[in-house]
């Protein structure tokens, strides 16, 4: 058992990591060719207008829908259709929190991909100053009240229906993920109506963003996800969870260096055990980057599943160990 | 005399001030303990050879001296060069130091200043090719002037006066990747990631080694005293980094083997000591030797000459240029508990938790008389430690000799009132 | 035997309008889900329904003409009683037809409580000339709601046929056709001709647009004819809808010589004479641009790309100067 915990603890999490969003990405974006379906409430980007690989379907877009009822609807029995599906979406979010983020979503995946990408051509990640990462990180809860009140507008007849999805609208991941399953469809201007030309021009310009924002940004899109900002709601009582204990913890900082949400407090609060922020990813690149033994840990219902240890810190942090150490020169 | 196999023909170094202060310790080291450990051997055949014989380095390479712990090594290892600390724990270059500083200063500012004053700072002749001074407290940076006066080529690696705020770590990132320029020019080699990514390799295999030796030291009753950790951790400053980790991984084997056979370096009684604080540096071992010789052991230290300079290591997240030398910065950087920063507080959690972890009895907290910094943050430490029920000594004191005798009546009463404090508890 | 009896709304009013109805009045009988006076109700992916309860009810009006642009309401109804209904699961049933004053036309009313196509068949027959004429009005109308899922569609969608029509218009499905799939301008429609339920051959098959427009072709060995749907939608673009409806009818008349005797009267041959009804809609392609797409997200990726490249380029730069700007 004990052996076991050792070798959890030492694991290679990058490797780990890289095979596991592989695993689901090929779930979530080529699912549907082996008839998988795992329902309409998913935490995580599955999605929709990928219409023939998706292993199941966003929550947001029938979220939408479900917001767009007739207000007398919503408010009378299809309301109960509304609660229904929240729960079963709150149901499949806590079992991995946002780990959903940081290992599901497709989005994410391909974000770390072109994140690799720029490694490899030697390219340095940006970073948001303090005041920058402030305001930026509230827009994803600007953009979720947004994605909720539209709809409901259209509900009670105040907006046209031609924006019954807003979000899908502008999200990157409907031009992009129908791209894997060689769907170009979305890629298009829809003239048919001037909210329509709007929302889908829009979508492109996000798209583009989305790529150069990704090449110099870790996880750019990942800080404007109202599906980040809905999950935060409910992310009290997941089972999965990230915890540190203050007191083991010399704020070296190393775990805030490794962040790709730029999370201070992983490292500054010293307080707080449940250090999960809203921005938090869930991805555990921290706990793999702590060298302080237990100062960070990954628990599933309250116990212990991956923690910082000295000797996982070694073995992940020595990169240079194989290198050929130079002679000295005299 | 423990090392057999040295060159004992007597020289002319050896009958200077510094080699008879270097002896004394040495002899006090050995000699007045039992069973030390053989691996230790090296170590004490190091300083023998060093700094009683005036033997030469055996290091290879252009020679980069640092003043602080905040200079990343691994940047000077990287473009070819060897750190050496210079920092120095003479009495007597302290005195030939004091002809440039204040009276009222700290020791181990004016023993530095005193032997690089020589012509031969470098153990075996010659001096260093840059030296690095990281602007940290006021002494040290208004020597960095002097330095230069004597001849030395001196880059002052500027330090923020904080490091809570983000801005102060982008400043001091900047700082380190002027640093890497400078040292890239120093010795015509470019910084490259194989380079950079070879050196950190060194020293976090040294640092493991040292992590490892501090664990060990978790044991109670002790496996080994405090004084031959801090002689160990000395001879960081200037030994070869390889030659050296592999000294300290054979002390750890045979630590370990002690910890197997239920070897007790200290009595099971013995106050386990946490010492904190200015840094003991060799020769000025007399705090810890003081306390070790009245029966307590030391067994964690928070000092820039032990703990602080090896325990904190770096994480790197894109193998690159970039963010390796980041990283390096960070490590040097954010886990500091140097108390001339702005805020004391990551120190006093340092304290606590290695007091806990440590099982330590009680804190012993040195303070060079002149070492601003370390009085001034005395108060808030005495309080967060008496919260916890953690009883404190505070030792005002100097590298000289002189106030040994009352040192040691002080160290005696506090090693006794934790004795009765357990007694009482158990 | 007369089939209809005609009232004109605006009798006496205009005599040239009359007129037009009346020449109208002599085309194919169809069946048509618009109500005379605008649909109430909602509409739903099979077209404008009632929701009584929850469940779905369909109205289907008789209406007669060539072209659906100029086709009549029925105002009465002297044929059969009943509509024959093949629902989604493949039971028949009768639904009463009724006649709406109040709403200007005839109607069937039934519920539609299973996901999937339903079936509507109008057959009526006379003997004109000695010569039977049998006219078989059928249209195919989908029941979906979303909130039902869309996990077994694909076992709902191949379309259902009546083996006791002697003459029926089967529309063929697309490929990867489901519950949402449209037909647009430009797209190719097949129907199978099926005499009792075989592919007949020969048989004269009209498609006739929205707006008029109309091509005839004959059925093939297998009993399909195919056909391009146009576009006949030309609107301004800021009353452009992507989801404008419009009816198609398909007519096919096939003639035979089994001479017989029906209702009291001999015959010596008989013409059958099927029709049936779809929509069309604007296709993608008319109103969806991959040029401006393409060149919105293109430009914004090497706009912004472009910036933060000249951005880095600037912070490499030494440090300059403040100049106070006053």
């Amino acid at each position: 058992m004990s052996k076991l915990r050792t070798a959890i603890n030492n694991v290679d999490l990058k490797r780990f990591r890289f095979w596991l969003q592989i695993g689901f990405f090929a779930l979530f974006v080529y699912g549907g060719y082996l008839a998988i379906n795992l329902g309409n409430s998913l935490p995580t980007f599955s999605c929709a207008f990928n219409q023939d690989g998706r292993g199941g379907v966003c929550f947001l877009m029938p979220l939408q829908h479900l917001m767009g009822t007739r207000w007398s609807s919503l408010f009378g029995w299809a309301g109960l259709g509304v609660l229904t599906a929240f729960l079963t979406f709150a149901l499949w979010f806590i079992v991995l929190n946002k780990a959903w983020c940081g290992y599901a979503c497709p989005l994410g995946t391909i974000q770390d991909w072109i994140s690799s990408l720029r490694t490899r051509l030697g390219i340095r990640s940006g970073r948001y100053s303090k005041p920058q990462f402030r305001s930026l990180s509230t827009i994803k809860y600007v953009l979720l009240a947004l994605t909720l009140l539209i709809p409901l507008g259209i509900g009670g007849g105040y907006l046209p229906h031609s924006l019954g999805t807003p979000f899908c609208d502008i999200c990157p991941g409907r031009m992009i993920l129908p791209l894997f399953t060689g769907d170009t469809s979305q890629l298009t201007i829809d003239f048919s109506s001037r909210t329509a030309m709007i929302m889908t021009a829009l979508g492109m310009l996000v798209t583009g963003l989305f790529f150069t924002g990704a090449f110099i940004k870790k996880r750019f899109f990942c800080f404007f996800c109202p599906m980040s900002a809905l999950h935060y709601l409910f992310s009290k009582p997941a089972l999965l969870n990230l915890r540190k204990d203050g007191d083991k913890c010399t704020r070296c900082g190393d775990c805030y260096r490794v962040c790709d949400m730029q999370i201070r407090e992983i490292a500054d609060d010293v307080e707080t055990p449940r250090i999960m922020k809203d921005d938090c990813i869930l991805c555990f690149k921290c706990v793999a980057a702590c060298p302080e033994e237990g100062a960070l840990k990954v628990t599933f219902l309250g116990r212990t599943v991956f923690e910082a240890t000295e000797e996982g810190f070694n073995k992940r942090m020595n990169q240079g160990e194989t290198c050929e150490q130079p002679k000295h020169q005299h | 005399m423990n090392s057999p196999n040295i060159n004992t023909e007597p020289s002319a170094f050896q009958h200077t001030r510094q080699a008879r202060e270097a002896e004394q310790t040495l002899d006090q080291i050995t000699d007045r303990f039992d069973d030390n450990p053989k691996a230790m051997d090296y170590f004490y055949d190091l300083f023998r050879r060093v700094y009683c014989q005036g033997q030469a380095l055996q290091r290879e390479g252009t020679l980069v001296g640092t003043t602080c712990i905040h200079a990343p090594e691994e940047l000077i290892y990287a473009v070819g060069a060897q750190p050496l600390r210079l920092c120095n724990g003479s009495y007597h270059f302290d005195q030939a130091g004091g002809d440039f500083m204040p009276a009222k200063s700290c020791s181990l500012v004016k023993a530095t200043l005193g032997v690089l004053s020589t012509d031969d700072a470098i153990p075996g002749g010659g001096r260093p090719e840059l030296v690095v001074n990281p602007t940290t407290c006021d002494q040290k940076k208004k020597a960095s002037a002097m330095v230069a006066e004597m001849g030395y080529n001196v880059y002052d690696l500027e330090l923020p006066p904080g490091k809570e705020s983000e801005e102060a770590r982008l400043y001091w990132q900047r700082s380190v990747r002027d640093f890497s320029v400078r040292l890239s020019k120093l010795t015509g080699k470019k910084l490259t990631r194989s380079r950079l990514k070879a050196a950190m390799a060194k020293t976090a295999r040294a640092q493991l080694a040292f992590r490892t030796l501090h664990n060990l030291r978790k044991n109670s009753p002790a496996l080994f005293l405090g004084k031959d950790a801090f002689l160990v951790t000395n001879a960081y400053f200037f030994d070869d980094i390889d030659r050296w980790t592999e000294a300290v991984e054979q002390l750890n084997e045979e630590l370990r083997a002690r910890e197997a056979s239920g070897y007790q370096a200290a009595q099971r009684k013995a106050p386990r000591i946490l010492f904190t604080g200015s840094p003991p540096i060799f020769p000025n071992l007399k705090l810890p030797l003081l306390i070790e010789e009245a029966g307590g052991v030391v067994v964690a230290d928070e000092t820039c000459s032990a703990n602080r300079m090896l325990y904190d290591m770096s994480a790197v997240d894109e193998w690159r240029l970039h963010d390796m030398v980041d990283a390096l910065a960070d490590r040097h950087l954010k886990p500091c508990t140097c108390p001339i920063f702005t805020n004391n507080l990551d120190r006093r959690r340092r304290l606590l938790d290695l007091a806990e972890s440590f099982n330590a009895d009680g804190v012993v907290y040195q303070a060079f008389a002149g070492c601003q910094v370390y009085e001034m943050e005395q108060r808030s430490v005495a309080k967060t430690l008496s919260e916890k029920g953690i009883p404190m000594l505070y030792v005002e004191t100097d590298y000289s000799p002189d106030d040994m005798g009352q040192l040691s009546t002080r160290i005696e009463a506090f090693l006794e009132s934790i004795k009765t404090r357990k007694r009482k508890r158990s | 035997m007369k089939l209809i009896k005609r009232t004109a709304p605006l009798a006496g009013l205009c005599g040239l309008l009359f007129a037009l109805q009346a020449v109208a009045a002599s085309g194919p009988v169809w069946l048509s889900d618009h109500a005379p006076k605008g649909n109430r109700g909602m509409r739903s992916h099979g077209g404008p329904v009632e929701i009584r309860r929850g469940t779905y009810y369909k109205h289907l009006w008789i209406r007669q003409g060539d072209s659906p642009q100029t086709s009549n309401y029925a105002r009465s109804w002297e044929g059969s009683a009943n509509l024959q209904l093949l629902d989604a699961q493949g039971q028949l049933s009768e639904i009463p037809l009724q006649a709406q004053q109040d709403q200007g036309g005839v109607e069937a009313v039934f519920p539609m409580p299973d996901e999937g196509f339903y079936n509507a068949y109008l057959q009526q027959a006379r003997i004109e000339d000695g010569r039977r004429e049998m006219t078989i009005a059928k249209t195919e109308v989908l029941k979906h709601s979303c909130r039902e899922g869309h996990d077994n569609v694909q076992e709902k969608m191949p379309a259902h046929h009546n083996p006791a029509m002697p003459l029926e218009i089967v529309r063929e499905r697309q490929e990867k056709e489901n519950f949402h799939t449209l037909t647009g301008y430009g797209d190719e429609i097949r129907f199978r001709i099926l005499s009792n339920g075989e592919p007949l051959a020969g048989a004269k098959v009209t498609l006739t647009s929205g707006q008029g427009w109309s091509k005839s072709t004959r059925s093939n060995d297998q009993g399909l004819a195919a056909f391009t749907m146009i576009r006949d939608y030309y609107p301004d673009w800021t009353e452009f809808e992507k989801r404008h409806a419009q009816t198609y009818l398909v007519n096919a008349v096939y003639e035979s010589d089994d001479a017989g005797e029906w209702d009291g009267v001999s015959y010596r041959g008989t013409r059958y004479l099927a029709s049936f009804t779809g929509q069309y809609f604007p296709s993608e392609a008319d109103y969806e641009s991959y040029a401006h797409g393409l060149s919105y997200g293109l430009g914004a990726l090497f706009l912004t790309a472009g910036g933060t490249y000249f951005y880095r380029r600037r912070r490499i730069r030494p440090y300059r100067e403040i100049r106070f700007d006053e």
